[in-house]
């Protein structure tokens, strides 16, 4: 049942990534929408929480994400956003997100280390992919920010930052499905 | 900070960045450690050390809107702005206003005064101490050399409850004669002299000083003094295993009841039971963070401070329809921060005939005059109608241009003002109302005021009549810069003309709009900046010469080229096309031939154009043309055109 857990679990973290961090769009309505990736990451707090205690510290934080997501999906189909709307909300936003993600991956990178099959360096792998979003998402806002006193550079930081955070994305999602598959060959093993 | 207004908004400003700010440490406070917990308070800090509203900018809430309320409701128009965070008094109380302010810097004085009695106080108990003996002083210097920290001066005093440090540049540790100290008590004050908490401790003082009447800033300031007890305590408990943390709560649990001491420049384990209860429960929280914990930490306040530090400017003044007051308070508090919003605040209140915009960009005179007139013949819910002094109605939807604009001195910008009319103005004959258009023109001055700029008509309107009918290439009609030389008989003239628009298309949910009937924003952009300038140029040669020499002139072309300051003069210039033919080339030069007929001149029109270039790209004006004259298709002479003063002003 362990197993199965901690199978489930993570394939829904990496499939979560896939949904928050890549995007299509029509219009203004996105095709992948983020607040599936959240309600994916929530269930999998659910299923993994029993390998990794706090992760169930983050569920609040993850909720209010999945909501806002949420409500921010619906409003498109109306050409309106939430984002912009009020400075406090976007802040407090940006803030949770940041720590949701760091923390997160630090407790995925904890259950790795506990299930990795001896030689693989998966656990640090998350741990290097991680600390790379926080910069990155974190240059993003403040790029944001500064756009004004940037001018074309800052279009171009963020193609740049954009860019990266793809491959960046994509090499989460596949150390997250190796780590998967270590699970299911360990207990196919046993 | 010069009067009661300017700290209500510096005080008011960092008030909505301490609410943000607790808000946020309540969502971290289990998340984030006590580090992060005592450092992002230097946000709040950032924020009381600069002057609120610097750029016309506002941090989460637009108090500037609630303080004009106020003033204009006390009859007064001046701009509020703060110079410093601190209060300068520079004049006599007058007004209520006045006597608030001194009031307040009265307040500001005792609490400074207070402040330093008390650590002088707490310096002459200092001068009854002595260095410890031998043995403590070599078991500190032990216990400091273990932890990297360098102490420089110990002493006991007698009759003390607890040790503390003391001193900003020469920090003191100091402990209370002939009592046992636990090491972990020594080991916490250790760590304020590591982490200079006395120079904090100094500056949180102060700010409780400057804004002593207002709560939350106190409020703020207790918190940050806790923080940075809190701090010690994790660093003190990293230190710690299993029992000994237990011991470390018991401690200061047995503390609760002691007094304690709130003076300016130290530092001291204990700060009172409630504050006491509250690191207890820290403590209770306690846990070592993982590796890259530091990263998020400055992550997160990174995204906290650079919204609230940098803030935001009001995009655009909001008119409260129901209220006159209101909306003279919304447009006074949307200053113009670029001279571009200043003629764009000035065109709008032209094309919209709308008074609440020229409030925006009029000077502290007008203001008045302007509210006087506005809240004695308008009532709310009238619409603020401005009758501009024009014969016939301007189009709103064919914008307004800036012709000629020259910065005529630091901070002070003067240009053509033009819009253009919907129907001839009054007195115009009628046969020439299909034919012509009509535009309304006006010299105008944008400088600054007090930290914001303000448009200056120069004179009253005139109407030039036009063939255009619109402002897509300037307008032959209207002045320019006028370069002159002579050459080969002729005197050479080439008028360059420049117009600053500023693009307003109308604009829903981010996308510009197709509606046909909306094309052109009315609504003034204050921090806006002119998007694209249209160079033109119209070259003209004169003939000075006989009559039968005249006769043998059956061609004349040109070419000139023009030189910006630093440039080096061309040696050669190209030669005009040898039929009937102009251009232009991407260096700047320009070549023109016309064939002349019988009876031609004296003046002849040689070639015209222009280009449109991004506003940024088009600061310098030439600063002469070198021209070439051709008859016949012969070269006869070349010249430098120079700027004729006093035209295109």
């Amino acid at each position: 049942m362990d197993y199965e857990n901690r199978y489930t679990g993570i394939g829904k973290v990496a499939w979560g990534y896939f949904f928050v961090f890549i995007d299509f769009k029509i219009n203004s309505v996105s095709l992948l929408p983020a607040f599936v990736g959240y309600w994916m990451f929530l269930s999998a707090i659910h299923y993994l929480k029993e390998d990794e205690r706090e992760l169930g510290l983050l569920k609040p934080l993850g909720t209010i994400l999945a909501l806002w997501h949420g409500v921010n999906w619906l409003l498109s189909f109306g050409g309106a956003s939430l984002s912009g709307l009020w400075q406090v909300a976007d802040i407090l936003v940006g803030m949770v997100n940041l720590y949701f993600h760091f923390q997160f991956l630090t407790n995925l990178s904890s259950i790795a280390k506990k299930y990795q099959p001896e030689g693989y360096s998966l656990d640090a792998e998350l741990l290097r992919y991680r600390t790379v979003l926080t910069v990155l998402q974190t240059a993003m806002m403040v790029n944001a920010y500064l756009a004004k006193w940037l001018g074309n550079f800052a279009v171009l930081l963020s193609i740049v930052a954009l860019v990266v955070c793809l491959v960046v994305i994509i090499a989460l999602m596949k150390v997250l499905f190796e780590l998967r598959r270590c699970i299911g060959e360990e207990e196919a093993e046993r | 900070m010069f009067d009661i207004w300017s700290f209500l908004l510096q005080t008011l400003t960092v008030s909505g960045a301490a609410v943000l700010l607790l808000g946020v440490k309540a969502l971290f406070q289990d998340k984030l450690p006590p580090k992060w917990q005592f450092g992002v308070w230097s946000v709040l800090g950032v924020l009381l050390l600069m002057p609120a509203g610097v750029g016309g900018r506002y941090s989460l809430f637009h108090w500037q809107l609630p303080i004009e309320v106020l003033k204009s409701q006390v009859g007064d128009y001046s701009f509020t702005k703060v110079h410093f965070p601190f209060p300068v008094v520079n004049k006599l109380p007058e007004t209520v206003a006045d006597w608030l302010f001194w009031g307040y810097v009265g307040g500001v004085f005792i609490f400074a005064v207070w402040y330093l009695v008390s650590y002088i106080k707490l310096r002459s108990v200092l001068r009854m101490g002595a260095k410890p003996s031998g043995e403590r002083a070599e078991h500190i210097g032990e216990l400091a050399h273990r932890y990297g920290i360098k102490v420089r001066k110990v002493t006991e005093v007698p009759g003390l409850s607890g040790a503390f440090v003391c001193g900003v540049f020469r920090p003191v540790l100091v402990l209370p004669e002939g009592e046992e100290l636990d090491d972990k008590i020594l080991l916490h004050e250790l760590f304020h002299l590591k982490h200079k908490d006395a120079l904090w401790n100094v500056l949180i003082c102060m700010f409780r000083c400057l804004h002593w009447c207002n709560p939350l800033v106190v409020y703020c300031a207790g918190r940050a003094i806790n923080d940075m007890e809190s701090r010690c305590d994790q660093y003190v408990l990293e230190q710690l295993e299993g029992e000994e943390r237990r011991e470390y709560g018991h401690i200061l649990l047995s503390m609760v009841n002691d007094r304690f001491a709130k003076t300016p420049g130290s530092t001291c384990i204990n700060n009172g039971g409630n504050n006491i209860r509250k690191r207890i429960e820290a403590i209770a929280r306690f846990k070592k963070y993982p590796k890259g914990m530091g990263l998020v930490s400055v992550c997160v306040a990174i995204l906290l401070a650079f919204p609230l530090v940098l803030g935001a400017q009001p995009a655009a003044a909001h008119e409260f329809r129901d209220s006159v007051r209101l909306s003279f308070a919304s447009v006074r508090s949307t200053p113009c921060t670029t001279y571009a919003g200043a003629f764009d605040a000035y065109g709008k209140a032209i094309l919209a005939q709308n008074r609440y915009y020229r409030v925006m960009c009029a000077t502290e005179q007008l203001q008045k005059e302007l509210f006087k007139e506005l809240s004695t013949k308008y009532k709310d819910g009238m619409l603020p109608f401005w009758e501009v002094g024009l014969t016939s109605q301007p189009d709103a939807q064919k914008g307004y241009a800036v012709f000629n604009l020259t910065k005529v001195r630091e901070n002070t910008y003067e240009g053509l003002f033009a819009v253009m009319l919907i129907h001839p103005p009054v007195g115009v004959a009628e046969e020439e109302e299909e034919e012509s258009s009509y535009l309304a023109v006006q010299n105008v001055r944008v400088e600054q005021e007090n930290g914001r700029w303000v448009a200056i008509p120069l004179e009253e309107f005139r109407y030039v009549e036009t063939e255009n009918e619109s402002f897509a290439w300037g307008c032959k009609k209207l002045p320019g810069f006028v370069y002159t030389g002579e050459a080969g008989g002729f005197r050479i003239q080439n008028v360059f003309q420049t117009m600053h628009v500023m693009a307003s298309p109308v604009t829903v949910s981010g996308q510009p709009s197709v509606t046909f009937h909306s094309r052109y924003d009315t609504t003034p952009k204050p921090n806006g900046e002119f998007t694209e300038v249209t160079e033109m140029q119209y070259a003209y040669c004169t003939y000075l010469g006989s009559e039968e020499e005249k006769d043998t002139i059956r061609q004349i072309g040109i070419s000139m080229v023009p030189v910006c300051e630093g440039e080096e003069r061309p040696e050669e210039l190209r030669a005009p096309y040898r039929m009937e033919m102009s251009g232009s080339f991407n260096t700047g030069e320009r070549v023109a031939n016309r064939t002349l007929k019988p009876g031609w001149g004296p003046t002849v029109e040689l070639n015209g154009g222009g280009t449109v270039v991004p506003a940024n790209m088009a600061e310098q004006h030439p600063t002469y043309y070198v021209a070439a004259l051709y008859i016949n298709n012969e070269k006869v002479g070349e010249t430098d055109l120079t700027l004729q003063k006093g035209d295109g002003e």
